[in-house]
């Protein structure tokens, strides 16, 4: 009777446990060092908006830094404006370059109409990845929810385009040129499910990069502790994976957007451009 | 080339000494320069952090397009199968399609890196096959 009275108090535990009620955290007091326990969402102001849960939350809240981060720095940047750029302005000035020479060389000239979306996506994934490089932050994309919002948006935006540039002839994108007829039936379903599967996929291969990374450094850490005076090894082990993690960050964030101006390019020149 | 040749040729004897020599030294200086030039063109990939970031770059980019196909279509499968009660078959269909559908996109970013990849080697003769282009 105790066992299944138990049983059945556990899973409910563990419910809260997930949902990280800002007031009750039962896996806090044993687990503070389990490497899963940094991408728990804390509610620090709750918000009920018709049903759907709105509450302020770290994730929130880092969001709402990493936007400050690249606005204050971006506006102190180019505050001076000058012919020879300040260390600060060079950095501003190496992001616009290095997203516009992105966009030009993926969609050509017309698609530098659309290189503030771009740059955008960039610079936000990229701030909130290397945030989440700060000991005892968080890492909002780490979390498939938000990785998946920004595919979704890049996704909609894009499919948007091609059908405002190209209307009905954007579906032509699932049937290439020169298909022989009994390819048909086979080629164009595969088409559009791989056209379907790329806010998938794009969202997947940023969250689970950052998320795997981070779990991986946590991991490695607590060996340090638990090892005593062997833990030297994982101690080195987590130094380096921690440059590592810093490229991975970079490099995530330029994926990111590199696809998003591949997709573009589909949308506003129909696959063959280059 | 044609110094070694020079060099060759008349060895007869109707070159003297210190020409003979100083074609030699020429000839050492432009193999030297020759080795140095051939190592410019293909530096060692490891050494070049840069293009070891951007390795790592496109594994990354293609691991995740293989697996999420074969996912998505096996999800999609599953759920047609439920709503319609087509048991296993939509799903088995959907997963070769998804398979397909990820081998497609991971096709079509490997012809696209090897675009680069030429492009950004204009230099050097790049004739490799050029027909399958898409």
């Amino acid at each position: 009777m105790i066992e299944a009275g138990y049983g059945r108090e556990r899973p409910e535990l563990t419910g809260l446990a997930n949902v990280g009620g800002a007031d009750v955290g039962p896996e806090g007091a044993t687990g503070a060092l389990g490497p899963m326990e940094q991408f728990e969402i804390n509610r620090y102001l709750k918000l009920d908006l018709f049903g759907l849960d709105a509450s302020f939350t770290n994730s929130a809240l880092f969001m709402v830094i990493a936007v400050a981060v690249i606005i204050g720095f971006l506006h102190y940047a180019m505050g001076g404006r000058s012919m020879v750029p300040t260390r600060t302005q060079s950095v501003a000035e190496l992001a616009y370059e290095f997203i516009a020479n992105m966009v030009y060389d993926n969609t050509g000239k017309d698609g530098m109409k659309y290189f503030p979306f771009v740059f955008t996506i960039f610079v936000f994934v990229l701030v909130l990845n290397m945030l989440g490089m700060i000991p005892y932050s968080f890492t909002v994309t780490s979390h498939i929810v938000v990785t998946f919002a920004l595919a979704a948006l890049v996704f909609i935006v894009v499919t948007a385009i091609g059908f405002a540039r190209h209307g009905v002839g954007f579906l032509k994108l699932f049937k290439p040129d020169g298909l022989p007829l009994p390819l048909v039936p086979i080629i164009v379903p595969i088409e559009i499910i791989s056209f379907l599967i790329r806010p998938i996929s794009l969202s997947v291969r940023l969250f689970a990069n950052m998320m795997a990374g981070h779990t991986l450094l946590k991991v490695f850490a607590g060996f340090i502790v638990s090892l005593g005076v062997f833990g030297v090894v994982p101690l080195v082990a987590t130094v380096a994976f921690t440059g590592l993690e810093f490229l991975v960050a970079f490099l995530q964030a330029m994926i990111f957007s590199v696809l998003t101006c591949i997709y573009l390019n589909d949308a506003i020149n129909m696959h063959d451009h280059h | 080339m044609s110094n070694g040749d020079d060099h060759q040729g008349p060895d007869g004897g109707r070159i003297s000494a210190a020409d003979r020599a100083s074609i030699r030294a020429r000839a050492r200086e432009i193999d030297q320069r020759l080795s140095e030039a051939r190592q410019r063109m293909n530096p060692k990939p490891t050494h070049d952090p840069r293009q070891r970031g951007q390795a790592l770059g496109q594994g990354l980019r293609i691991a995740v397009d293989l697996v999420v196909g074969v996912a998505f279509g096996a999800f999609v499968g599953w759920w047609l199968d439920q709503y319609l009660g087509t048991a296993p078959w939509l799903m088995v269909v959907m997963l070769i399609l998804g398979f397909t559908a990820g081998m497609f996109n991971v096709i079509r970013t490997a012809q696209r890196m090897q675009r680069d990849a030429e492009a950004a080697q204009v230099s050097s003769s790049s004739v490799k096959d050029v027909g399958d282009d898409d």
